[in-house]
This record gives C-alpha cells, structure tokens and sequence, in this order.
C-alpha cells in the first residue's frame, strides 16, 4: 500500500491566519452512536476490570493502579469509560461488517478484542519509549493482553492454515513498523511507516472481511486511512508538545525542508523559549498547519471513498461526520 | 475482606457507593482512608492506601487529564 498525496502543496499562508492554538483544539466530529453501538461501547468498557481480574491476585489491583496512573487518570469515571476517548471508527468498523455470517457472540468477541488490541498497542509504545517502568507487573499485564488477543483472533479464525495470512502476518507487519527498517524522510514514508505500526489493530478488520465477504483490499484502506488522519490529528494537536520532547512528528515533515531547524532546535526546551516562539510563528505564517488540515482531510476521503467501495455506507457516513470541524476551520482560514 | 479490584468492580454496578466515597472526601490523612474503605469492607494494603490518598483529589475530578 502506498502513501496517496493528495493535499494541495504549500502556499504562502493568507494575511490574518488562525492562530496556532485555534488548530491545536481542532478536533474531529463526534459521532452520534446507534444504541447497538452504545452497547458495544459498553461491553468493550466492561472488559477492562475482568481483563484486570485474569491476572494473578497478587498482581489485580496493582494493575488497576497502572492503568490508572499510566492512562486514565485517577478519576473512576475514566476507567469505566477507557475506550470512550477513542474515536468510534476505531472498532465501528467491525459492526457495521455483521452479518449472517457471524455470530451476535463472534461479533461482540471481535469488538472485545480490538480493545485489546488498542490497549496493547499503547501499552507497548510507552513500555518501550520508557515512559512506564519495566516490572514483573507490567510485563505480566502486557502478557496476559497480547496472549487474550491472539487467543481470542485465533479462535475467530475459521481455518487454521488462514491464521499466517490473517493474524500472523499481520503481527509481522506491526513489529516490522515498530523495528523501523527504513529511514523515515518525509511525510509520505512517515504515514507508510505508521501504516506498519497500527497493523495489530487491523487483524480483527482482516478476519471479519475474511469471514463475511467484505472486500480486504478497500477494508484495509478504508481502516488504514482513518488511522492515518488520526494520527495527523494528533501530531496537529500535541505539535507543540512533540517539537519540546523532539518527536519527529507529521508536522515536521510538512515544514519546508529549510524551516525544519527551526523544530529541531526546540527540543529539550520550555514552552516560553525563545526558539518555541521562532517556531509557533513559522507554523502560523507558513501554511503548515491548513496544509495539515488538508491532509487529514484528503485521508479521510480516501477512508470514505474505501468504505463506499467496500459497500459500508454507515463506516463512510462517520468518516464524513469527523471532517465536519475540520472543513469549518479550513473555511475560516480561508 | 474484599480489595481495591472489588471496590472498583463494585461501583460499576453500586452508584451509591461512589456518591458515599464523594461525600467523605478529601480524606485528613491516609489512615482516615483506610478506615473508611475498612468499614466499606474493602481491605487496602499500606502502599494502595497511600497511592490513593495521593491522588483523592482526582477520583471524582472530571477533568483529570487522560495519557493515552
């Protein structure tokens, strides 16, 4: 799969543009759930505390302690809601693939298991940049996820010789992703790198198209492409906090080749530096950050065209609603 | 006894429990804590008692910020 791109090319920014802070609170359109998708909602909630349980007792509160010191907060509110802050596209996708050909049971596994999958995916990102301390706990709690989602995947999996194609392969592509063979240069190798890093949440995608018909090929792009505007989205919004820490993120590709020292010579520094200012400025006058707009949205239509193609008209009309504030923000700059 | 793990299964499906902890807090100091989850019937060992005095002040602050 290759990067499409398709946003307009730099042009010199209009003479009042947004501020920086307008694009640093975009954010994508919610999505009114049906009830079926509320219930789901739910049950992937519920997951957590069970999942939790399935450890050893000597490690089951000391989990639901991580959990919330690493990610949710301390407010109980948010562990009981983990998976509401992840954008619904996220795991609709595999309902709206339902049909005859699946179990209500099969379906609501599927689901279960893309939570997993998300929750594995965090928790290996900040276990590996150091952000959480190695211990017997979490590598324990990062065992028993990955080895539920390979079980669970597994068992969804109609014939055992479809596990390489549909599960394992897959798995080789993510650590592939995360082991980063190829240098990463611009925003087009960028967004194929994240591509290979988001491949553990694409498994369920793949056996439920495997299972009910569904054309793999425009799942797969339909999936991949929503991702990649979420990840853009982020990299929008933590731009900021990305050029402090030195992440090279989808903004700094966008910068024009002579503009990115000034990102560069951010890192390690305080919000009030003199260079984060440089910068913040750059990003104003530019026209990165409509261009990064533009990007987001020119994947989303790609997402959406895919959906179409894939007959999920209900997974196309979401993507459509989280352009909506994007559109708006691109109106007013213009 | 049960444990923090049951405290936090049990609000799922006890709300009133929650509004009870809301209405107690902020704890004086991690012993007035202990008591509280004791009498409750929830057992917390020294170190969960001072991970959650620590943070009382977020358990039912709506804007406690998410790390995802």
């Amino acid at each position: 799969m290759c990067y499409a791109p398709v946003s307009q090319p730099l042009t010199d920014s209009a003479i009042a543009p947004l501020k920086l802070q307008a694009y640093q609170q975009i954010n994508f359109g919610k999505i009114a759930l049906t009830p079926q998708q509320q219930e789901s909602l739910a049950g992937l909630n519920r997951q957590l505390i069970p999942f939790c349980q399935s450890l050893p007792p000597a490690l089951q509160t000391g989990a639901i302690f991580a959990i919330q010191q690493y990610f949710t907060g301390f407010q109980l509110g948010n562990l009981q809601q983990f998976f509401n802050k992840f954008y619904a596209p996220s795991w609709t996708l595999l309902g709206w693939m339902g049909s005859e050909a699946i179990s209500a049971a099969e379906l609501e596994q599927a689901i279960h298991l893309q939570g997993m999958a998300y929750f594995l995916h965090m928790l290996d990102d900040h276990l590996a940049d150091g952000q959480i301390p190695i211990s017997h706990l979490m590598l324990q709690l990062r065992t028993q996820a990955w080895m539920r989602f390979i079980q669970g995947a597994e068992q969804l999996v109609l014939s055992e010789s479809c596990q390489e194609s549909l599960i394992y392969g897959w798995i080789n592509r993510y650590f592939s992703g995360m082991q980063g063979a190829e240098p990463v240069d611009s925003l087009a190798a960028y967004c194929d790198r994240f591509r290979q890093q988001l491949s553990t949440t694409l498994v369920l995608p793949m056996i439920l198209a495997d299972r009910t018909g569904y054309n793999a090929d425009d799942v797969q792009e339909a999936y991949e492409a929503f991702c990649i505007a979420w990840r853009l989205l982020d990299d929008l919004r933590d731009c900021q906090e990305d050029a402090l820490a030195g992440e090279l993120s989808g903004i700094y590709y966008l910068l024009p080749l002579e503009q990115r020292q000034a990102w560069l010579d951010c890192q390690g520094l305080e919000p009030a530096a003199a260079q984060w200012q440089q910068l913040s400025e750059c990003l104003e006058f530019s026209g990165v950050l409509p261009a990064a707009i533009r990007e987001i949205l020119a994947w989303l239509a790609i997402a959406q065209a895919a959906a179409e193609r894939a007959n999920l008209p209900g997974y196309a009309g979401e993507l459509r609603q989280l352009a909506g504030p994007l559109v708006e923000l691109l109106e007013m700059e213009s | 006894m049960k444990t923090y793990m049951d405290f936090i299964t049990d609000i799922t499906t006890n709300s009133g429990l929650l509004q009870e902890l809301e209405l107690v807090l902020p704890f004086p100091n991690t012993d007035a804590l202990t008591v509280w989850f004791s009498y409750k019937g929830y057992a917390l060992g020294d170190e969960d008692a001072a991970m959650l005095y620590q943070h009382q002040n977020a358990l039912m602050d709506s804007e406690e910020p998410i790390h995802y």
